[in-house]
């Protein structure tokens, strides 16, 4: 009789007993953070239009020949670089030609570099140290206005929205936008890329072009070039929009990657970028352009660098001045 | 009632055989309680000395029954007689049930038992297991981590890289994929991640080749190939390797609690109460204070239920020193190691990414401080050594002297970060494996005792059961 209940209790307790081995749940494998990969951009909302202005190129005024660089005014940008003793350079590291790093030697090498380093030697004389410190496209700006580097030599294209924050040199290289796609693709010009991928870097005029000159392309940024190379090799988008000078660097690395024969569809002028207050830096870099255009140094330059890939160019841009001072 | 009264005649002949205490002293069972009681005398009327003799026939009992009520209702008749005699004539069944369910408990209390003693040493089986499967993740991440340190550090010298880090290279690759091979078949309920990790690894040394090969042509676009890959391995890999190890350290530390003497315990108090119990409603209906077959089972009851609990709270005490001791260690020092090996990368990728290596700083930092403080002892001078080190690569870079820094976190001289850095994972590794080795044999020491004891428990068991079918029989026996 008292024993009726026990029962039903004791299978309570075997079920418990049971239970506690129950089956093991599996691992839960997270969800891959929506990266940025092809949505980040696939919007393809057409920018707006970058702010128009006529001085767009427009640069200071040289204060006359280029001072020795131990004759420094007083009290300039230059002087307390050069108290310093080295010159803080924003560059590229993968834009082949312009600046890239070498593998085999360890060391950046390309047009953008001997430029920086020609403005090292002005400052600091022979023998100048110059630190190169690499920098993607975005942080170009970001790096002028914080003080980290002292100017930016990485193909940088003047125009009216970044001069309200930095400032710029002379144009030392006239670039246009052109496209980069698989040797015999379909794509020709900006009306081809319609619903096709495409890759630009983050944060460059290029980008912004190519999402208002052709607002039906899926535009896939990356963080450089070099990454959209990657993209493009591995399958991942059709087509490179960039600068001829960087896309020549690209195709020289991929026998598959041809850069169309359309003409540029934007003008690209490239300027050192120098933090908006010191003028007086941008005045000396435009006397030092001065000095290159004149013994040829810029010449030597774009032969060595550019001309292999890209034919005998149009030489050194004439320089604007008459940006008066903020 | 007053007709069971007969039996007593019966038990002199049969009960000799069974206890002593019980067997010297036939009295006549006090049947159906109160009515009854006061008629102790009474066993002459009916109970033929004849009768006894003819036990077994099945007629006995009912005629036993008319026997009591010509005796007993002469005084008393009427309605409460009739109902005390109905009870007395079904104590032969409920004793029968009585046995029957007696028996069952103790063969089910004694099942529970060793059922749970049987879960128990399965769950630190389980627990070894689980633990086995945490160091091969923690394995997994370190050679991923090593990996990828070597690949980035190498990169630093450009295309021809030197030949034992490339040979360390694909071995710290190679483990990789056996243990994440082990692993899916180790745990099944991993697989899926593990799946996604393989693919992983697959596109990681894919794009490391690929890298390579751009590298040595002495084209950019390797250094794509390079930091894309890095980056897949450090956010997606160890996204993975992290959820797999949080995964398996909560099945782990979930086996290791899973012991649970009180519910070992339990069931065995619960029949000996119950056997107690029986045989107080057998005394009051026998006169015998003590029945010797279920006082014999209570006995392996309570000594079987005794020996498991111990047994169980040993293991949970064991495992519980375990989970603290040398597990806890065997996990901070794989976490010391793969954080190391992190940093190391991260120092590579600060250089390769010249300039901007704020980032990679701040994850050095970040890495270097885990290590600090999950270090296990006596390696602190080496880990020293190589922060010191770092420090020097961090402080010419920061100078701007990249080339030195380069030179200071690539070269084999000693005094060189890398040559430091090996110094401490050689070290490192060591100790991890000295822990991984402690801990699982503690594991598998653990399991013996338990199991003998469930062994012995099921022995116990079946000759309780049998204990209190003989016991209860005796009663019955009085009837037939």
């Amino acid at each position: 009789m008292s024993r009726r209940p026990l029962l039903p209790a004791l299978a309570v307790v075997a079920a418990l007993a049971l239970s506690a081995c129950s089956g093991t749940l599996p691992t839960t494998v997270p969800t891959p953070s929506s990266s940025a990969s092809a949505s980040a951009g696939s919007g393809s909302t057409a920018a707006p239009a970058p702010a128009t202005c006529s001085d767009a190129t427009t640069s200071y005024a040289p204060s006359g020949p280029l001072p020795a660089a131990d004759a420094l005014p007083e009290g300039s940008t230059m002087a307390a670089i050069r108290a310093r003793g080295r010159l803080i350079v924003g560059v590229s590291a993968d834009t082949y030609l312009l600046g890239s790093r070498n593998p085999l030697s360890g060391r950046l090498e390309g047009f953008d570099i001997d430029l920086a380093n020609a403005i090292g030697k002005a400052i600091l004389g022979d023998n100048a140290q110059v630190q190169l410190v690499v920098i993607t496209a975005a942080q170009r700006l970001e790096v002028l206005k914080n003080g980290t580097v002292d100017i930016v030599v990485r193909n940088m294209t003047m125009n009216c929205d970044r001069w309200k924050e930095i400032g710029f040199s002379q144009v030392y290289y006239e670039a246009g936008q052109k496209i980069l796609a698989r040797r015999g693709d379909t794509i020709t010009d900006v009306a081809s890329l319609a619903k096709r991928r495409v890759c630009a870097p983050r944060g460059t005029s290029s980008l912004s072009n190519l999402q208002r000159l052709a607002p039906d392309a899926v535009a896939v940024p990356s963080d450089n070039h070099t990454g959209c190379l990657m993209l493009f090799q591995q399958g991942d988008v059709d087509a490179i929009t960039g600068d001829d000078t960087v896309l020549a660097g690209l195709a020289a690395q991929d026998p598959y990657a041809v850069v169309t024969d359309a003409t540029a569809f934007t003008k690209e002028p490239y300027g050192v970028g120098t933090n908006a207050a010191a003028i007086d830096l941008a005045q000396f870099i435009n006397a030092l352009l001065e000095q290159m255009r004149a013994d040829g140094r810029w010449n030597a330059m774009y032969a060595a660098w550019l001309a292999p890939t890209l034919g005998a160019g149009s030489g050194q841009p004439a320089p604007t001045y008459g940006r008066a001072p903020r | 009632m007053s007709g069971s009264r007969r039996k007593p005649n019966i038990k002199p002949i049969k009960l000799p055989r069974g206890q002593a205490a019980a067997a010297s002293a036939p009295p006549p069972p006090v049947v159906a309680g109160q009515a009854v009681p006061s008629q102790p005398g009474q066993p002459g009327p009916t109970g033929q000395p004849g009768q006894p003799g003819h036990a077994g026939q099945a007629g006995q009992a009912g005629q036993a029954g008319q026997a009591g009520q010509a005796v007993g209702s002469t005084p008393v008749a009427g309605a409460s007689g009739q109902a005390a005699l109905a009870a007395a004539r079904r104590i032969p069944s409920t004793l029968s049930r009585l046995r029957l369910a007696a028996a069952l408990l103790v063969l089910l209390v004694t099942a529970l038992t060793v059922v749970q003693l049987v879960l128990g040493v399965e769950s630190t089986r389980q627990a070894g297991a689980d633990a086995r499967q945490v160091t091969r993740i923690q394995d997994v991440k370190v050679d991923l981590l090593r990996a990828d340190a070597l690949a980035t550090n190498a990169f630093l010298v450009g295309g021809l890289e030197p030949t034992q880090q490339r040979a360390d290279y694909d071995a710290a690759i190679t483990n990789a994929t056996r243990t994440i091979a082990a692993a899916a078949q180790a745990q099944p309920a991993d697989q899926e991640a593990l799946a996604e990790l393989s693919t992983l690894v697959v596109r990681y040394a894919a794009n490391m080749e690929v890298a390579r090969a751009n590298n040595r042509q002495g084209l950019p676009v390797g250094a794509a190939y390079l930091r894309a890959s890095s980056n897949d391995l450090r956010d997606r890999g160890m996204v993975l390797v992290d959820a797999l190890l949080e995964a398996n350290t909560e099945r782990a530390e979930r086996s290791f609690g899973e012991q649970h003497p009180v519910w070992v315990a339990l069931p065995g108090l619960l029949a000996v109460g119950a056997l107690v119990v029986a045989n107080q409603w057998i005394a009051k209906r026998f006169r015998r204070r003590v029945n010797p077959g279920l006082l014999v089972a209570a006995a392996a009851v309570l000594v079987f239920t005794v020996a498991a609990t111990v047994a169980s709270s040993t293991q949970a005490l064991e495992n519980n020193r375990l989970a603290d001791g040398s597990y806890a260690e065997l996990v901070s020092g794989a976490e010391a190691r793969s954080a190391a090996n992190a940093a190391k990368s991260s120092e590579s990728l600060r250089l390769v990414n010249r300039g901007s290596g704020k980032a990679f700083e701040d994850a050095w930092a970040a890495n270097a401080k885990e290590v600090a403080a999950l270090l296990p002892t006596g390696l602190e001078s080496q880990w020293s050594a190589y922060t010191q080190a770092h420090e020097g690569i961090v402080a010419k870079d920061d100078a701007g002297d990249w080339d030195g820094a380069v030179a200071a976190a690539t070269t084999s001289d000693a005094g060189g970060s890398s040559p430091a850095f090996q110094a401490f994972d050689d070290a490192i590794a060591d100790v991890v494996e000295r822990r991984a080795n402690t801990v699982s044999r503690m594991l598998s020491e653990g399991a013996t005792t338990p199991f003998i004891i469930a062994v012995l428990t099921a022995l116990a068991g079946l000759g309780a059961t049998v204990a209190v079918w003989r016991g209860i029989s005796r009663r019955l026996e009085e009837y037939s």
